[in-house]
């Protein structure tokens, strides 16, 4: 069995996976992809939209989330972020 | 009468209250010829926490993460005190330059007095605010607490310094201990450079219990307090060997980049 992921490793991979949808994915694909039971993922989601990583949009009655600027630069800086948080003991 | 070569800081807060007079009164030993080297070490210390101040600023802006706000913070205010210290020093050494022997902060000299207290109260603060960053909680009322206890103790004691050094020792051997749990989990070098900075940060502030009695303890404990920090600067800059190295192919409003697919998965 691997490794438990962290937050941050896990508000990567859900970053990565709207990412690799073209910017905007249905919430059941997040589901699949991101190895999360349904009440993380809904727990995840909220934060995300939260912290301005991703916007939730509506179009007839169908939910999507579409990754923002802020999203896509956490995921470029993640490699730095995770490095920082893991050195000094804030992850 | 003091010794050739030394200066004696002597720190002396009389007041009255009622019917008792009550004595602060804390003196310490210093060669004059570290005087300088002191306020180098000052002005990098001052450096290095606000290097570290400001890299964790940056890892909030780009994660949102509150843990690394609150330690950007608590670094920050640490590097408010060192330069209150630092300034404090170089007004010292203009009167050691004057060959003034002993020289005596008290009352009168409200502004050199005021700057120790305000030291003080910016250390206190930046190494409770580390230590709370340091917790799984985020409880308001915990932090306040913690704080609000550890002011003042300091402020209620007679021997405000020696309290201080006590209190540090305390509160930084309980942050070097959290990093010694976390490199034996994440085995991280940078994780064991920290534990060992803050472990000589914690020992280098008994000299404000020997500076007194020991000629030597301000140079000793003061140079190991550099090295902790020079160790902590080096976990840093290891730690920033990511930084602006990833590339992210940009979206704009749904539409697939010409980088698309060429772009390797972090690890």
């Amino acid at each position: 069995m691997g490794k438990k992921r962290s937050r941050l490793e896990i508000i990567r991979d859900i970053l990565e996976v709207i990412r690799n949808k073209s910017g905007k994915i249905k919430p059941t694909h997040i589901l699949y992809k991101s190895n999360l039971s349904y009440g993380m993922m809904e727990e995840y989601l909220d934060e995300l939209i939260e912290k301005g990583f991703i916007k939730e949009t509506t179009n007839k009655g169908s939910k999507s989330y579409i990754i923002t600027e802020k999203g896509l630069n956490y995921l470029s800086q993640y490699r730095m972020i995770s490095e920082f948080t893991d050195s000094f003991g804030l992850s | 009468m003091v010794m050739k070569g030394f200066s004696l800081i002597l720190l002396h807060n009389a007041y009255k209250c009622k019917s008792v007079f009550y004595i602060m009164l804390y003196a310490y030993l210093i060669p004059n010829w570290f005087f300088p080297v002191d306020f180098t070490f000052s002005v990098l210390n001052a450096l290095i926490t606000l290097a570290v101040a400001i890299t964790a600023l940056m890892v909030y802006r780009a994660s949102d993460e509150l843990a690394v706000k609150r330690f950007g913070l608590g670094f920050g205010m640490i590097a408010i005190a060192y330069i209150i210290w630092a300034a404090d020093l170089f007004l010292l050494l203009n009167s050691i330059q004057d060959g003034i022997r002993v020289i005596i902060l008290d009352r009168a000299q409200s502004l050199g007095f005021f700057s120790y207290y305000l030291y003080i109260i910016f250390f206190v603060c930046g190494i409770v605010t580390l230590a709370y960053s340091t917790f799984k909680i985020n409880k308001d009322g915990v932090y306040y607490l913690l704080l609000g206890t550890s002011l003042l103790v300091v402020a209620s004691s007679l021997y405000k310094f020696i309290t201080l050094g006590i209190l540090n020792f305390f509160i930084l051997s309980y942050i070097s201990y959290h990093y010694f749990t976390r490199w034996t989990e994440n085995k991280n070098r940078n994780t064991l450079y920290l534990c060992i900075s803050f472990a000589l940060l914690s020992l280098s502030g008994l000299h404000y219990v020997f500076g007194a009695s020991s000629f030597y303890s301000f140079v000793i404990c003061h140079t190991i307090e550099f090295l902790a920090y020079a160790l902590m600067f080096k976990a840093l800059i290891s730690s920033l060997k990511y930084y602006g190295n990833n590339k992210v192919a940009k979206l704009s409003k749904g539409e697939l980049s010409s980088n698309y697919g060429k772009e390797k998965k972090p690890a």
